[in-house]
């Protein structure tokens, strides 16, 4: 029996197909050009993909009331509780930094990412980074500096790769593309942990762990906004990084998240979460439950088949349950339908 | 060539000297592969300065030996394929005295636009989504970070900056002017409401977006040579933005911008180079008093050959 998450030779079927190639590029490129994209909502009653035979996927969820908690010991009981080994390993941790606004939370906050540091070392990790490579802004080290990574990270200057500037290396066949360039910190790395933030998305409905991964996207070949992957589609983009990246595990920065119109210009809502796992596929569901959104109407958690678990039957909770720490996140009026009931 | 060299800009001068990769290049990183981007603003930010020649010609050598047949040039040796950079490669061919190598890299840019700009896909866009209030003036033509994919502020004044030096270097194209107005009118009808510019959204899901420093920067070394009439406004803005505290990499190119603008801008002369970032240190230098920001201004080229 194979493992979803441990199988780089699985592969995701192929998401359905709306458009031709032509016409889905002239509607993203529109809709990159309009700031707006086209919700689409996956059909009532379409028959997912049900991994029957494969093992259940290992979901932490554990509360963090606020960032002055001992959040490392909370961090190392999800990473145990989740079973992940990362001894003699090269971890490069992939927060989520986008843009700066004091009076938001757009970013993983500093805390959790230093929390993450401290314990991927103590777990014996040869190797630990931090990662990102930011879609709007030139300069990762000035968002690294308001974001206060650069003052309350230790070291931070020596352990960071701007991931936009990073050196790069050709894999063959992303989407459509016959090749696509990666940082090759991100192609090296034994285990990408993908420090997320728990937000909702004014496009793809939400931002979790699977969507951070568009920080590996090297700006300085696609540029800034890595408009490639708009043109590919947001969801389909989202689904084909996690079949590249597929050694990875996720902590979801879920203590405060933002809600509203997301990624950037939401309102913080505490939830007062971390949640954690191997399996970012499940650990996005299992964020939306909590955010009260339904994962089967995201479009990328409907079309990832084969790259981890979705169903809650095949999710072994661990930590807290999902009714214990739900809170509904507010959700664009666009966005109703994607309420959980 | 700058006689009188501070402190600041010797000292970025040289750490540049230091940094050279041995295929010619920098890269964005001391001992990281060598790009375009940062190899051509370290050549700007030596282009004529004592001791520099050698290096500046082995660079100059490595751009040539990254444009592909259809004239233009891989961002990096890993890359094998054209992008925004080619602006670049254009840059430091007509600088450099290039001009074959020029031409055929203005003959790739003025073949490149932003897919808004296609009449086809421009009808079925307003076929398919009537409701989508586009941004963009789609007759504005201008250029993306990639070929078929929508335009952007910052290739658009890479690409403007690259086709005047080519013109200033006797290349002659019959659109090439027209293609130069078009893209400066592009850069000027995305300004955000606050002034400046950012990567070329003006607004998402009808909320104002806000501009970032350094993408004004570039976004005014773009509109180089356009009426004052048009300029004064973004100008009073980034010289606002300069006078306020920036991140290093916004202040710089600000003071490039403002340099190449006839405004000089002082440099903090104790601030010490930036030991991690290649390109920081070369467009530094490049702002710096007695620095080579009027390179980047129409006829440099010209008088660099």
């Amino acid at each position: 029996m194979s493992d979803p998450m441990q199988d780089p030779q699985s592969k995701p079927e192929p998401p359905p197909a709306k458009f031709d190639r032509r016409s889905f590029l002239t509607i993203a490129g529109a809709a990159a050009v309009a700031g707006w994209a086209t919700v689409k909502f996956p059909k009532p009653g379409v028959p997912f993909h049900r991994s029957a035979l494969a093992p259940r996927s290992s979901v932490a969820i554990v509360k963090a009331s606020n960032y002055n908690t001992e959040l490392a010991q909370r961090i190392l009981e999800g990473v145990r509780l989740c079973g992940l080994d990362v001894k003699d390993k090269k971890v490069l941790l992939k927060p989520n930094l986008v843009e700066w606004d004091h009076a938001t939370c757009i970013n993983t906050d500093v805390a959790v990412v230093s929390a993450a540091l401290e314990v991927f070392h103590q777990l014996g990790a040869a190797e630990v980074r931090i990662g990102e490579g930011p879609g709007h802004r030139r300069d990762t080290y000035d968002l690294a500096q308001q974001a206060r990574y650069r003052s309350e990270v230790g070291k931070f200057d020596s352990l960071f790769v701007d991931l936009n500037r990073d050196d790069v290396s050709k894999i063959k066949n992303f989407a459509d593309e016959p090749e696509f360039y990666f940082p090759n910190s991100a192609l090296g790395a034994d285990v990408i942990v993908s420090l997320a933030k728990m937000k909702t998305h004014h496009w793809a409905g939400a931002t979790l762990s699977m969507k951070n991964f568009f920080g590996l996207v090297p700006g300085s070949v696609y540029g800034w906004p890595k408009n490639t992957l708009h043109h590919i589609g947001i969801d389909r983009s989202i689904v084909e990084l996690s079949r590249v990246f597929r050694k990875t595990f996720a902590i979801v920065d879920g203590i405060v998240g933002m809600e509203g119109n997301g990624p950037i210009q939401g309102t913080p809502k505490q939830a007062g979460v971390l949640v954690m796992g191997r399996d970012l596929r499940a650990v996005d569901a299992t964020c939306c439950r909590i955010m009260g959104i339904e994962p089967a109407k995201l479009e990328y958690l409907a079309t990832s088949n084969g790259l981890g678990n979705f169903y809650e039957a095949d999710i072994q909770q661990r930590g807290e349950s999902i009714a214990s720490v739900r809170t509904n996140f507010k959700l664009l009026e666009k966005f109703a339908e994607i309420r959980l009931g | 060539m700058a006689t009188m060299e501070s402190v600041y800009l010797r000292s970025r001068r040289a750490f540049l000297l230091q940094t050279q990769n041995s295929d010619g290049g920098w890269g964005y990183f001391p001992g990281k592969q060598s790009w375009l981007e940062p190899t051509t603003y370290a050549m700007l930010a030596l282009h004529g300065s004592t001791g520099s020649e050698a290096a500046w010609n082995k660079a100059l050598d490595l751009v040539g030996s990254w444009q592909t047949p259809d004239g233009g040039f891989r961002p990096t040796a890993a890359v094998s394929t054209p992008n925004w950079t080619t602006a670049f490669g254009v840059t430091v061919s007509s600088i450099g005295g290039r001009n074959g190598s020029a031409q055929r890299g203005v003959d790739y840019l003025l073949q490149i636009h932003g897919i808004e700009g296609d009449d086809r896909m421009a009808k079925i866009v307003s076929k398919l989504l009537p409701q989508v209030a586009l941004d963009r003036d789609p007759s504005l033509l201008a250029w993306p970070w990639q070929p078929n994919a929508v335009s952007w502020i910052e290739p658009t004044a890479h690409a403007v900056i690259a086709l005047r030096l080519a013109a200033a270097a006797k290349i002659v194209r019959p659109t090439l002017a027209q293609r130069v107005d078009l893209g400066q009118r592009m850069i000027l009808s995305l300004r955000c409401q606050d002034g400046g510019w950012n990567y070329g959204s003006r607004s998402a899901l009808n909320v104002a977006l806000p501009s970032y420093s350094e993408t004004t920067a570039i976004a005014m070394l773009g509109l180089a040579g356009r009426p004052e009439s048009e300029i004064k406004a973004p100008l009073d803005y980034a010289r606002k933005l300069a006078a306020t505290p920036q991140a290093p990499l916004a202040s710089a190119w600000l003071r490039v911008s403002l340099a190449l603008h006839g405004i000089s801008n002082e440099q903090d002369p104790n601030q010490t180079v930036s030991e991690y970032d290649i390109l920081l240190a070369a467009v530094e230098a490049l702002g710096a008093e007695g620095g080579n920001a009027q390179l980047l201004q129409p006829g440099a080229g010209e008088r660099a050959s």
